[in-house]
C-alpha cells in the first residue's frame, strides 16, 4: 500500500502569501514514511499555516505538496486520508467518545461490524475502552486528549498532524502522554507531523525537527545535530539556553581568539564567525590555578548565581563585556570560590563550540 | 446582617416601579382576557368558534402559515447567521446592517412593499412582462405564498440574532475536524453545526412562531380574504367594536394554540439537546490488564469517503459560488422591499405601479403639506420621546436592583422578558380590553404604557450586556478610594453605562416610532400614530403617498442605525476593552 521509497510528504518550494504577509516563504521539505517530525517555532512562524496546507484547507500561493509522491492540490480535506488532532481536540460536544471515534468510519460508509471493532480497537490504543460511553464535557483533558487521538487514526489514515495537541495539559500529564504517543506512533508505524513551540517536547519526541521563523524553515536536522550545531544565530538561542560569543578567528579559521585565550578548531571555518558554548560545557575554575597555565581558559567575573536545585546557573563576564553562562552541577566542589565579583576561569572543550556564521556577513 | 438587609431593601425599591409595571399594565390585561371570554354564555362562544368550519380553517390556516414560515425563515437564515458570526472588519459590519436594518424597520413598512413588488402592475409582473416570459400578470398578491413571503422577510432579522448568540460561541475548528475526518462540508453542517447550534434553532423557531401567529398586517395586506388568520379576525372584532367578549375568547384560543405548539418545540429541541446534559458518569471499570490491540486492523486504512459526483474538481470549483450566490440572493431579498420604496415614492402616478411612469415630488409635498400626517408625525414622536424616557429609568432601576449576585437572577430575568414573549395581539388585545374600562384607550397615554411595557424589555438587554462588562472591581476600587454608593454610581458605574444606554434609548425611540400592534389597538379617532394613519392608509387606498411616507419611516430608521452606530464605534475607540472582554468576576 505504502511505497517507502517516496516521501511520505513533500513540500516543493511551498510559499503562501496573504496580501503584503508571507506567511510561508518557500518550503521545500521530505517527510520520511514512519518519521515522527516535530516542526517547532514560536506563533507566528507560520508552522501551524503549513499544517493548514498539508491539511487541504488552505492552497499555496506558490510550490506545491505532494503526498507519497502525488501532488495534492485538487484533494478536498475530507477526502486526503490525513488524521488531525487539533490543539483544543475539537470533539464533537454532542456525541460521546465512541460516536466521536465512530464519526470518520460513518463518513466513509465502514460497515458496522468493522466500525465496531475499529472503534474497539483505536479506544484500546489509547487505554479509554472503559469511557467509551462518556461526554467530552464528562472526560478529563487528558482523556480528551486520548479520544481526539483515537479519531484521528481510527480510520488508518495515511499521516497525523499534530497541532500543538499537548498544549492544554499540565506537565505531569504532558510527559505521560509523550511516552504514549510515542508508543502508539511505534504500534502504527504511522507517519507523524507535530507543531509545537516547546523545544524540550520536540526533543524528546522527534525523529527530526524543523525549525521555522518568519515563514521560513531555517533548519532541518535531528535533534542531537540540531542542538550541538545550530545553524543559525536564531536556531542556537531558540533550542536550549546558549552564550554566543565573538572570537578572532586565527591561523585562517583553524582556531579563534578569545580574550587572550586560544584554543584551535576540530575542523577549519568559513571566517569570520562567532562561537556557541552551551552552559552545560562550561567549567568554572578558582583563578589562581599553577597546574595548567598552559591551558584554554577565558578568565571572568562572577555577576550572578542563580540556585536551581540540581545545581547553580553562574552568569559570568568577559573582561571584553561578553556574558557567558555556565551550569555547574552540585557535588562540584564550587563552595570556596562562587559568589558575586569573585574572578574565576572559564573553560570548554573544542568538541563543545559550534561555530556560527557570524551575525551581519554573509 | 444589617448590610444584607440593607442590599434586600435597595434591592426592592429600585425594582418596585419595574414589578408594578408588570403587574398593572402586562399581568392584569393578560388576566383581564379570561374573564372577558369567560364570562355569560361562554360555552356558546366556544362552540361558535370550534364547531364552525370557518373557525376551524382560520386556525387550521393560522398554524400551517405559521409554520410555513418559521420553517423557510429557519433553512434561510441559518448559514447568514454563521456567517455573520464568523465575519469581522467591514464584511461583518455589512452583514450587521443588513440584519438590523429592517429589523428597525416597520413591519407595516416592511409588508407594505410586497404590494410595490407582487402586485398586479408591481415589479416581478412588469420585469417577467418585459422579458415576454408571461403575456399576463400573474396574480401574486392575495395569496397565502405572498404571506409567507412577507412574514419570512420580517423574521430573517430576529431569527439570525437568535442564531448568531449561539452560533458565535461554537468553535470554527470543529468544522475543520469534520472535514479532516471524512465529511463534506453538507455533512458537516448538518451533523455537526445544526445541532451544536439546537439552543439557538430553539429559541428563534419560538420566537418566529409566536410572531407569525400573531400577525394581521401582513395577512391583511397580502392574503386572500376568504384564507383570514386568528390575529387579523381579532383584530377586525375590536377595529369594529364588534364583539368584546368573541374576541377575547379568539385571543385565548391564539394563545392556548401558540402555547400549545411552543412546549411541542420545547421537547423535541430538550430531546435534541440531551447531549448538553449528560447523566452521572457510567461507572468506570479499573482497567485490568491492557487487552490485546488490533493494530493490524488500525494499519489498514479504511475506505475512502464516497463521492456522489465524479468530478470532485469541477465541485469544488462549483463550491466555491455557492456562498457568493447565496450572499447575493439573501441580501436582495431582504434589501429589495425596502429599496423598491424609493422609486414608488417619487412616483408621479395616482397608483401603486412599478416602474413608475414618470418621476415627482408630488406626494411628499402632499404629506408635508398634509396636517393629519404631521399631527401624527408629532404624536408618534412625543409617545416615541416618552416610551423612551421611562424604558431608560425601569431598564437603569432593574439592572441596578439585579445587581451582580442575586440568587434569582435566571426567574427574574424571565420575568422582565416574559412581555417579549407573549404573541404581542394577545398583549395588546388584554390591553385593549383593560384600558377601557379606565378610559386609556385612544390616548397618548394609553400607548405609551403600552409601548413601555412592550420595549422596555429590549432596553432591559443592552443596559444589562452593558453592565455586565464592566469590571466589577472598579466599584471596589472606586469605595476603597473614599466614593459613597451614589458617588459610585454616578462617577464610575453611569459614565461607563452610557453607551450602552444610549444606543438603548435610540433602540427604544425608533421601536416605538415603528410598533404597529399595539399603536393600531389602541389608538382610535383622536390619537393616531403615524403607523395607524400608515394601516388605514394602506388599508383604504395603495396609493404612492403611503409609500412616500413608508420611504420617509426607512430613512428615519436609517438615520439612528448610523448615529447608533457611531455611538459603539466612536466609544470603540477610546475604550478598546469595554465591550469586548468579560471582566473578571468578583470571589
Amino acid at each position: 500500500m505504502r511505497d517507502n521509497s517516496l516521501p511520505a510528504v513533500s513540500f516543493q518550494g511551498v510559499t503562501r502569501r496573504y496580501g503584503l504577509v508571507t506567511a510561508v516563504n518557500d518550503v521545500s521539505l521530505d517527510i520520511s514514511p514512519g518519521e515522527f517530525f516535530a516542526l517547532l517555532g514560536s506563533s507566528g512562524s507560520g508552522k501551524t499555516t503549513l499544517l493548514m496546507l498539508l491539511a487541504g484547507f488552505d492552497t499555496p500561493t506558490e510550490g506545491r505538496v505532494l503526498m507519497a509522491g502525488t501532488s495534492v492540490s485538487d484533494v478536498p480535506p475530507h477526502r486526503r486520508r490525513i488524521g488531525v488532532v487539533f490543539q483544543n481536540y475539537a470533539l464533537f460536544p454532542h456525541m460521546n467518545a465512541a460516536d466521536n471515534v465512530a464519526y470518520p468510519l460513518k463518513m466513509r460508509g465502514v460497515g458496522r461490524s468493522e466500525r465496531e471493532a475499529r472503534v474497539k480497537a483505536a479506544l484500546g490504543l489509547v487505554n479509554l475502552t472503559d469511557r467509551w460511553a462518556s461526554y467530552p464535557s464528562q472526560l478529563s483533558g487528558g482523556q480528551q486528549q486520548r479520544v481526539a487521538l483515537a479519531r484521528a487514526l481510527v480510520f488508518g489514515p495515511d499521516l497525523l498532524l499534530m497541532d500543538e495537541p499537548l498544549g492544554a495539559l499540565d506537565r505531569r500529564l504532558r510527559d505521560q502522554m509523550q511516552q504514549e504517543l510515542k508508543r502508539i506512533q511505534g504500534e502504527l508505524g504511522i507517519t507523524v507531523i507535530y507543531v509545537t513551540h516547546d523545544q524540550s517536547e520536540a526533543m524528546a519526541m522527534a525523529n527530526r525537527i524543523g525549525i521555522m521563523a518568519g515563514g521560513r524553515l531555517l533548519q532541518v536536522a535531528d535533534p542531537e545535530t540540531i542542538y550541538a550545531a545550530p545553524s543559525s544565530h536564531f536556531v542556537a538561542r531558540f533550542l536550549g539556553e546558549c552564550s554566543i560569543l565573538r572570537v578572532t578567528a586565527t591561523d585562517g579559521g583553524r582556531g579563534y581568539e578569545i580574550v587572550g585565550a586560544r584554543q584551535a578548531l576540530p575542523s577549519p571555518e568559513v571566517t569570520p564567525f562567532d562561537i556557541v558554548v552551551r552552559p552545560e560545557n562550561v567549567s568554572v575554575h578558582p583563578l589562581p590555578e599553577a597546574a595548567s597555565n598552559n591551558a584554554f581558559g577565558v578568565p571572568a567575573t562572577i555577576r550572578d548565581i542563580t540556585y536551581l536545585g540540581a545545581g547553580w546557573r553562574v552568569t559570568l563576564e568577559l573582561s571584553d563585556g561578553q556574558s557567558l553562562l555556565a551550569s555547574i552541577v552540585r557535588g562540584d566542589d564550587v563552595a570556596g570560590y562562587l559568589g558575586p565579583g569573585k574572578p574565576v576561569v572559564a573553560r570548554w572543550a573544542p568538541a563543545s563550540v559550534a561555530v556560527l556564521p557570524a551575525e551581519g556577513s554573509p | 446582617m444589617r448590610r444584607n438587609r440593607f442590599i434586600v431593601w435597595q434591592r426592592f425599591f429600585l425594582l418596585t416601579p419595574v414589578l408594578l409595571l408588570l403587574l398593572l399594565a402586562f399581568a392584569l390585561p393578560l388576566l383581564n382576557i379570561a374573564p372577558e371570554a369567560f364570562g355569560g354564555h361562554a360555552a356558546e362562544r366556544f362552540l361558535r368558534i370550534f364547531a364552525s368550519p370557518v373557525y376551524r380553517t382560520v386556525i387550521w390556516t393560522t398554524v400551517r402559515i405559521s409554520l410555513e414560515a418559521t420553517a423557510i425563515t429557519l433553512v434561510v437564515s441559518f448559514p447568514l447567521a454563521w456567517l455573520l458570526s464568523r465575519a469581522t472588519g467591514i464584511k461583518g459590519l455589512l452583514l450587521g446592517l443588513l440584519v438590523l436594518v429592517p429589523f428597525l424597520t416597520s413591519v407595516l413598512v416592511r409588508t407594505f412593499a410586497w404590494l410595490a413588488i407582487l402586485g398586479q402592475r408591481g415589479l416581478v409582473n412588469a420585469t417577467l412582462l418585459k422579458m415576454g416570459l408571461i403575456s399576463e400578470p400573474l396574480p401574486l398578491l392575495f395569496s397565502e405564498p405572498a404571506v409567507v413571503l412577507a412574514l419570512v422577510h420580517s423574521s430573517i432579522p430576529m431569527m439570525v440574532f437568535a442564531l448568531v448568540s449561539v452560533l458565535r460561541r461554537v468553535d470554527g475548528r470543529i468544522l475543520l475536524a469534520a472535514h479532516t475526518l471524512g465529511a463534506n462540508s453538507l455533512r458537516a453542517w448538518i451533523g455537526i453545526l445544526v445541532p451544536l447550534a439546537i439552543r439557538g434553532i430553539q429559541s428563534g423557531v419560538i420566537i418566529i412562531f409566536l410572531f407569525t401567529m400573531a400577525s394581521f398586517i401582513a395577512p391583511a395586506f397580502l392574503g386572500n380574504q376568504r384564507q383570514q388568520m386568528l390575529a387579523q379576525v381579532i383584530q377586525s372584532e375590536i377595529e369594529t367594536g364588534a364583539d368584546w367578549a368573541f374576541a377575547a375568547a379568539l385571543g385565548i384560543t391564539l394563545a392556548v394554540t401558540a402555547t400549545i405548539i411552543v412546549v411541542g418545540f420545547s421537547m423535541i429541541a430538550r430531546y435534541l439537546s440531551r447531549w448538553q446534559r449528560p447523566g452521572t458518569l457510567p461507572p468506570s471499570v479499573p482497567q485490568q490488564q491492557a487487552e490485546q490491540v488490533d493494530t493490524a486492523l488500525l494499519r489498514r486504512p479504511a475506505a475512502p469517503p464516497k463521492s456522489h459526483l465524479r468530478t470532485p474538481a469541477l465541485v469544488r470549483f462549483g463550491a466555491r459560488f455557492v456562498q457568493p450566490a447565496y450572499l447575493g440572493a439573501i441580501s436582495v431579498f431582504i434589501l429589495l422591499p425596502l429599496v423598491v420604496l424609493i422609486p414608488v415614492s417619487f412616483s408621479s402616478a395616482d397608483v401603486l405601479i412599478f416602474p413608475p411612469p414618470g418621476y415627482s415630488m408630488r406626494w411628499f409635498e402632499k404629506i408635508l403639506g398634509s396636517q393629519e400626517w404631521l399631527a401624527a408625525a408629532l404624536t408618534s414622536l412625543r409617545i416615541g420621546a416618552a416610551t423612551c424616557v421611562l424604558s431608560l429609568v425601569l431598564a437603569i432601576l432593574t439592572v441596578l436592583g439585579f445587581g451582580r449576585h442575586f440568587r434569582f437572577q435566571g426567574a427574574a430575568e424571565a420575568l422582565v422578558l416574559s412581555p417579549v414573549t407573549v404573541p404581542s395581539v394577545v398583549f395588546a388585545l388584554g390591553a385593549y380590553l383593560t384600558f377601557a374600562r379606565v378610559g386609556l384607550v385612544d390616548t397618548e397615554t394609553g400607548i405609551i404604557i403600552a409601548h413601555t411595557v412592550l420595549i422596555f424589555p429590549v432596553v432591559y438587554l443592552v443596559a444589562s450586556a452593558t453592565y455586565s462588562s464592566i469590571d466589577p472591581w472598579l466599584s471596589l476600587a472606586a469605595a476603597s478610594l473614599g466614593a459613597n454608593p451614589w458617588r459610585i454610581f454616578r462617577t464610575v458605574t453611569f459614565p461607563l453605562l452610557l453607551p450602552g444606554l444610549a444606543v438603548g434609548a435610540l433602540l427604544a425611540m425608533l421601536l416605538s416610532f415603528d410598533e404597529s400592534v399595539a399603536s393600531i389597538f389602541l389608538s382610535n379617532l383622536s390619537v393616531k400614530t403615524l403607523p395607524r394613519k400608515l394601516w388605514e392608509g394602506i388599508r383604504f387606498n395603495t396609493s404612492p403617498e403611503s409609500a412616500a411616507v413608508s420611504a420617509m419611516l426607512l430613512g428615519v430608521t436609517c438615520v439612528v442605525v448610523i448615529a447608533g452606530m457611531a455611538v459603539v464605534l466612536g466609544r470603540r475607540k477610546n475604550l478598546p476593552l469595554t465591550l469586548q472582554s468579560a471582566p473578571e468576576p468578583l470571589p
